[in-house]
């Protein structure tokens, strides 16, 4: 299992009715790794990432956890995974402590365990209060919050954040980046879309950019920006900019891998 | 401002129709045209049936029956104007927009006159039509009754948005929220009422056909005053329909001044959430997998009472039977009177009511999951352990509310512990097979609307269900009669024969009693075993077949 990368997207592939959303895509995401996944809004993020987690079936093509195709192996591949979507809507009849409960009881962790986990991360993100309380009171980051949890407390190989720093506030940003930090240093391949490059270039160890369904280019922040440092500034945004931009003047095929 | 509304809501609906798949639109149109065909020869028999009649009684037939009607329109319109006014998620956003809230009113007005009601006022124009063919009425007859009916549609449409207004506007915003769970369960208590009417009606003379005349004051006086000149082509009827029609008018600017006036603000009260203090369940040891699952769906339906709303069927059968048990006409002189027929009727009512009543609460399970869909699909959990867990859910929530209920009527009827025993092994065989062909209905054709329980399965599936479970009604007849059988028999040798109740088990022997009960224990529940495992599993197939982005994609 140690040489497999965490995930691994082979030539997969969405089409919808109407369009193509993710031409075939290749790449891997490897343990300890935060790879950042950037893109304009419709760029095929999110269905890429709903196809990594299992929510939608690939048109082609396969990923795999740790060696575990998601198409062929679901169980064994959710088994290592965790997935916050952009609209993390919780079991509204259920308190945030209910909610945690049925996620240790389908990953069957130890109880002493889980909730002294499960306790410290609603410290860190100030919902020791809240967790009592049904979740459709919660607000948007709230719920965030405590699907993070949910995500979190069953420690996965992989995890999965659909835009994460969408609706929190700032202190709870910062915190989410100091975990995502940590949990990627215990060895778990942080894999995240989001359209803020400054989350990006602090955060990520690598980047893909990706337009139109397209993966264009991937690499470290440092090593896209120098790349593109005689074109522009030479911000991550600047580059961002420039190849979604160029894809779109040209219109041309190409991957660049 | 209200065209464009108009032509927003024209959009949605043409998509919505578009959406349907080609099999439905079939389905829906070979409905309408039985229902077509079914009309002819009903019209044909009341149109006899109107020759028996005195004039007189004729004509108070008519008001009870416009009443009824009435009634039934807008008390079964009212959950759905409810949805309409307060729970969709455009409303929402029209309000942020700067349109007048009467033009929101009008165009949610159209919307809910087009279900039901419209569909009350194309039946019932059908109906006048062909009695009015058969049995001669003058030309000035069609516009009029066209006309009359088209009032009654809207009036009741409007009555029923009047009194959601009205409701919410007098009760306490925390109140408000369960006020679609009060509305379903007083409509359907009003439903059977008004359906009853010409029943209860009819009863009181049914050898003369001669029925008191109907007080002067019922609002439909007129109307039948309208339809019955205007048959005999008297110049009266146009001044009586105009007169009707203009009632009508006058109702209805009423109705909209006080939508423009509370509207807004009752829609506020309706939809502000509600603080409700709950207790959490301790966080402790990990539970199986199918049984946190089904603690999920007990917590889901135990604080949400707009689930509850699915056990419509069950209360509605449960009290249609009562009624007719408790009616002179019934078949049986004194259902209560001993503990044998007790059982006996008893347990005539709870088949349909849970056959034919509880599925439904069952197929909610998979709708339920709602927004919150995605978790179950990105957990390590297979579809049999949802099935099973959502089964176990739902059959224990059925099972032990009517365990319940047997408890009551061991108690109140006096049965022997045999009966009792009996009567349980029944009502559990029977709540499992209904928890289980909901489960499979929810699996093979669920809706994910979580905010509509009554829509949580297509109609198609709805309907094969109910089929399915009409059948299994026959079935259980066959455990029910052993059971009911060795039942008797015990009785009747511990307490000596039953008065007048199946003579023949009087004097049953022993091994007759031992069979007869073992068999309907064994019968009935090896038959719910049966039904149990075979739902479960071509439900668990379905769910696994239809992978996991058959409603995303
Ligand atoms: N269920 C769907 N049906 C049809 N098209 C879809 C569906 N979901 C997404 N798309 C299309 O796929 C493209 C990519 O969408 P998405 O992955 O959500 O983008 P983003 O990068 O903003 O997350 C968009 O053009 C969107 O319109
Ligand atoms: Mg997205």
């Amino acid at each position: 299992m140690p040489d497999s990368p965490a995930v691994e997207a082979k030539q997969l592939t969405k089409r919808f009715k109407e369009a193509t959303a993710v031409h075939p895509l290749n790449f891997e995401v490897h343990a300890h790794e935060i790879f950042g996944f950037l893109g304009p809004n419709g760029a095929g993020k999110t269905t890429t990432m709903r196809m990594l987690a299992g929510l939608l079936e690939p048109s082609g093509g396969d990923g795999c956890i740790h060696g575990k195709s998601i198409k062929s192996q679901p169980l064994e591949a959710k088994q290592q995974l965790a997935y916050l979507p952009d609209k993390p809507d919780i079991y509204p009849k259920l308190t945030g402590w209910e909610f945690l409960q049925f996620i240790a009881s389908v990953f069957k962790l130890d109880k002493n365990v889980w909730i002294e986990h499960a306790r410290s991360l609603l410290q860190r993100f100030d919902l020791t209060e809240s967790a009592g309380r049904l979740m459709e009171t919660y607000s948007h980051g709230m719920k965030q919050k405590m699907a993070l949890t949910g995500a979190l407390i069953h420690q996965p190989s992989v995890i999965f954040l659909d835009e994460p720093t969408v609706g929190l506030d700032p202190k709870s940003s910062r915190d989410l980046r100091t975990i995502l930090r940590e949990t990627a240093a215990d060895g778990t391949a942080v894999f995240f879309s989001t359209h803020m490059l400054d989350v990006a270039d602090q955060l990520c160890d690598r980047v893909g950019i990706i337009h139109e369904g397209r993966l264009l280019q991937t690499g470290t922040p440092y090593a896209l920006k120098q790349e593109h440092a005689s074109y522009a500034e030479a911000t991550l945004e600047d580059v961002f900019l420039r190849m979604t931009a160029q894809k779109v003047s040209q219109g041309s095929e190409g991957e660049i891998p | 401002m209200i065209k464009t509304l108009w032509y927003y809501q024209k959009t949605t609906m043409r998509h919505q129709y578009e959406a349907l798949p080609s099999g439905r639109k079939v389905l829906y149109i070979t409905l309408i045209a039985l229902a077509l065909f079914i009309m002819i020869p009903f019209g044909l028999g009341a149109a006899a049936a109107g020759n028996v009649f005195s004039p007189e009684s004729l004509r108070a037939v008519i008001v009870y029956l416009m009443l009824s009607t009435l009634a039934v329109i807008t008390f079964v319109t009212m959950p759905r104007t409810f949805q309409l006014l307060f729970g969709s998620k455009d409303i929402e956003f029209l309000f942020t927009l700067p349109v007048p809230s009467r033009h929101l009113f009008a165009m949610q007005f159209f919307t809910g006159w087009a279900g039901f009601p419209l569909l009350s006022f194309l039946l019932l124009t059908g109906l006048s039509i062909i009695i009015g063919a058969v049995s001669g009425a003058h030309v000035l007859f069609y516009p009029a009754a066209t006309l009359l009916f088209f009032g009654l549609s809207v009036l009741g449409a409007g009555l029923s948005f009047l009194l959601n207004l009205f409701l919410v506007y007098i009760l306490p915003a925390h109140r408000a929220q369960q006020l679609t769970t009060i509305i379903s369960f007083i409509s359907a208590a009003l439903f059977i009422l008004a359906s009853q009417t010409p029943n209860i009606v009819m009863q009181n003379d049914s050898t003369s056909l001669t029925i008191e005349e109907a007080p002067e004051w019922l609002p439909t006086q007129p109307v039948a005053a309208a339809l019955f000149a205007s048959f005999q082509g008297e110049g009266s009827g146009v001044v009586y329909t105009a007169a009707c029609l203009g009632a009508l008018a006058v109702a209805s600017l009423g109705v909209l001044w006080f939508a423009e006036k509370h509207y807004m603000s009752s829609w506020q009260r309706a939809t502000e959430p509600v603080k409700n203090k709950i207790k959490s369940t301790r966080p402790g040891e990990a539970r199986s997998v199918p049984y946190a699952i089904a603690f999920k769906e007990w917590r889901a339906v135990q604080r949400n009472p707009k689930e509850w709303t699915t056990c419509f069927t069950f209360a509605l059968i449960l009290i249609l039977m009562f009624i007719n048990f408790f009616s002179s006409g019934s078949a049986l002189a004194s259902p209560w009177a001993n503990p044998a027929s007790a059982w006996s009727s008893v347990h005539v009512m709870l088949g349909p009511a849970i056959l034919l009543g509880l599925q439904q609460f069952a197929a909610a399970a998979f709708g339920r999951e709602g927004e919150s869909r995605w978790m179950l699909r990105v957990l390590p959990v297979t579809p049999r352990q949802i099935v099973l867990g959502k089964f176990l859910a739902h059959w224990i929530m059925t099972g032990m509310t009517l365990a319940g209920l047997e408890l009551l009527a061991f108690l109140v009827f006096g049965w022997n512990i045999i009966l009792f025993f009996a009567g349980l092994v029944l009502t559990l065989s029977l709540t499992a097979v209904a928890a289980a062909s909901g489960i499979w209905a929810g699996a093979s054709g669920g809706t994910y609307d979580e905010k509509n329980p009554q829509k949580r399965v297509r109609f198609d599936t709805g309907v094969i269900s109910f089929f399915l479970n009409m059948l299994y009604l026959l079935l259980f007849f066959i455990p029910a009669w052993m059971l009911l059988s060795a039942g008797l028999s015990l009785q009747a040798k511990w307490s000596g024969p039953e008065p007048a109740f199946l003579p023949l088990w009087n004097t049953a022997p022993w091994q007759w009693i031992t069979l007869l009960g073992a068999g309907g224990i064994l019968s009935a529940s090896g038959l719910a075993l049966l039904l149990v495992y075979l739902h479960l599993r071509h439900g668990t197939k379905e769910l696994t077949e239809r992978g996991v982005d058959y409603l995303d994609a």
